[in-house]
């Protein structure tokens, strides 16, 4: 809100380079401008300064734009508790609500619902149901649903993961990825887990107090747990019990273990090691 | 002499007439200064339970939920049982009902009527307790969502209940606020003797209590210390719960042929039993 007593600078002098077909996480800890670097992907806000370009639509400080609609189909944001935002009577309904928006009719609308159903894991029954009436994690689906419907090319994830347990967080990080590779898709996650960003990312980017910290890939992020400590974050714990293990053992080990497998695999060898 | 606080005595209950129950038959005994984990996937019946014990919901019968001696079933002990028992909730941002750090821990104290004097004595000392003295002035809304739950605790502290809940407190928080929460609450224990009911899906949260209650369709599936918890791995993964990471790895590595003596909660257990392995290999 430039010009009024709220103005706060949320963002400095980001640069950020994503490819097509890349997954990127990115951390910090809450107020360091994750969400306000996502909301400029699909237009919801506009940079004071600078310029982004999403494939060929260019979104320019100070000027006037018309390709906000494209840019929205082409982006697709899921924002926390997306659950929250559902409105209509049947889950049919409200997973047309894009569509139509964007100009198909009813018949186009409802048949791409049923395209989108299984990729979020539903099925049929529940098409005539109330939102309402669903478990926590299927309104959170339908949500998603309706997101997907309007077949995006780039998947914004805000938290995607907050607030289930266990089993529902696996099974949502499963699907997600699961919809990159098969959809081809281009993914942006703004995640507290750093397990998440190790397991699934390509690249990874820090924010620090409207910054960039540090970006590059999980290996050199996640190599240094000082630097992340002294911004609140921390290593994946796969990384901390590396490292606790290489100090007690005197050796060194990996600095790509970001899987309980490889992690195992390691420490098997260490125990294996001296076994004469 | 360790004195029951809580005592919930064959407690079943359904929201609708002919609905599915979602509580059935729980036995509970909660001790004073204990603290106690309640875990359970979503839908398991750990928040209803929670509801109980404050009196926001109200048994059938007499006898079945006792706090301090005070059975809920009569009226007239609801509102003294709701000063003894202080609940936290998920969302900080539906606690904040006030626009000053302080009004809003006032909030509590103004409803049960404590004179003025005091009740600015109150509010310091809570404020104190969850290491916010120095915001008392600050508009909550600007404060970080650890913050935030911290002036919530401050609210029910001033209050000076003997038991705390917290209902997934902390699960919209990020690391670091999950961690100023747990290390002011885990303080409130130790050095108050408040008693702490922590209810989470996180087993991570709860390696530290004196009694993880575990919960899976409206039943208490395991109840003990964690140690004698954890052993119980299956019945923990089927309660739809993640085992915390030292757990997991030991677990692989156990199915891999090597043997341990103890269950391992934390790192730095793990790293010892290692070291052990390799010692004797």
């Amino acid at each position: 809100m430039p010009n009024t007593p709220f103005e706060h600078q949320a963002l400095t002098n980001i640069n950020l380079n994503i490819k097509s077909g890349q997954f990127v996480a990115i951390i910090g800890h809450t107020g360091s401008g994750k969400s306000t670097i996502v909301q400029h992907l699909n237009g919801l806000l506009k940079p004071t300064k600078g310029s982004i370009q999403i494939g060929d639509i260019v979104i320019e400080a100070n000027k006037k734009n018309k390709d906000f609609k494209k840019l929205r189909q082409l982006v697709g944001m899921v924002f926390q508790y997306p659950e929250h935002q559902l409105f209509d009577e049947t889950v049919e309904k409200d997973i047309a609500f894009g569509p139509l928006n964007f100009g198909f009719t009813k018949e186009e609308a409802f048949k791409k619902v049923l395209d989108v159903l299984p990729l979020v894991k539903l099925g049929n029954e529940v098409l005539q149901k109330s939102p309402f009436d669903l478990s926590g994690g299927q309104k959170r689906r339908v949500a998603i649903a309706g997101v997907l419907v309007s077949k995006p090319r780039v998947l914004v994830l805000d938290e995607p993961t907050a607030g289930l347990d266990p089993v529902g967080r696996k099974q949502m990080m499963e699907l997600f990825t699961t919809l990159h590779k098969k959809e081809k898709l281009t993914t942006v996650l703004v995640t507290h887990n750093m397990e998440f960003a190790a397991m699934y990312a390509d690249l990874v980017v820090v924010m620090d107090r409207s910054n960039i910290w540090m970006q590059g890939t999980p290996e050199e992020i996640f190599k240094s747990p000082e630097k992340l400590k002294e911004i609140g974050l921390n290593v994946p714990e796969t990384v901390q019990l590396a490292m606790m293990l290489e100090e007690n053992f005197k050796t060194e080990l990996p600095k790509n273990l970001f899987t309980k497998e490889s992690l195992l695999n390691s420490i098997t060898m260490l125990l294996e090691k001296e076994k004469i | 002499m360790i004195k029951e606080l809580i005592k919930i005595n064959d407690l079943s209950f359904k929201y609708e007439e002919d609905g599915e129950e979602v509580l059935r038959n729980i036995d509970l005994c909660i001790c004073e200064g204990e603290w106690v984990s309640i875990v359970g996937h979503n839908g398991s019946g750990k928040s209803t339970l929670a509801k109980f014990l404050n009196g926001l919901l109200i048994p059938y019968k007499p006898n079945v939920v006792s706090i301090e001696g005070l059975d809920t079933v009569n009226e007239e002990n609801i509102w003294e049982v709701r000063k003894k028992v202080g609940m936290v909730f998920q969302n900080p941002d539906n606690q904040m009902v006030a626009t000053t750090v302080q009004d809003d821990v006032a909030f509590g104290l103004e409803n049960i009527g404590v004179p003025q004097g005091e009740m600015s004595a109150r509010i310091d000392w809570a404020l104190k307790r969850v290491n916010m003295e120095s915001f008392s002035n600050y508009e909550p809304h600007r404060l970080s969502g650890g913050q935030k739950q911290r002036i919530a605790i401050a609210g029910i502290l001033a209050m000076r209940p003997s038991v705390l809940i917290l209902d997934e407190a902390t699960s919209m928080l990020d690391p670091m606020g999950r961690e100023e929460v747990l290390d002011t609450v885990w303080k409130l224990c130790k050095d108050e003797g408040i008693t702490i009911i922590n209810i989470t899906h996180d087993l991570e949260e709860t390696v530290h209590s004196d009694k993880v209650i575990v919960m899976k369709k409206g039943t208490i599936s395991i109840q003990g210390d964690p140690q004698e918890v954890f052993q119980h791995k299956e019945k923990l993964t089927e309660a739809g719960l993640e085992l915390p990471f030292p757990l997991q790895m030991q677990n692989d590595l156990m199915v891999k042929g090597y043997k341990f003596s103890t269950a391992c909660l934390t790192k730095e257990d793990l790293v010892n039993e290692l070291w052990k392995l390799k010692s004797k290999i």
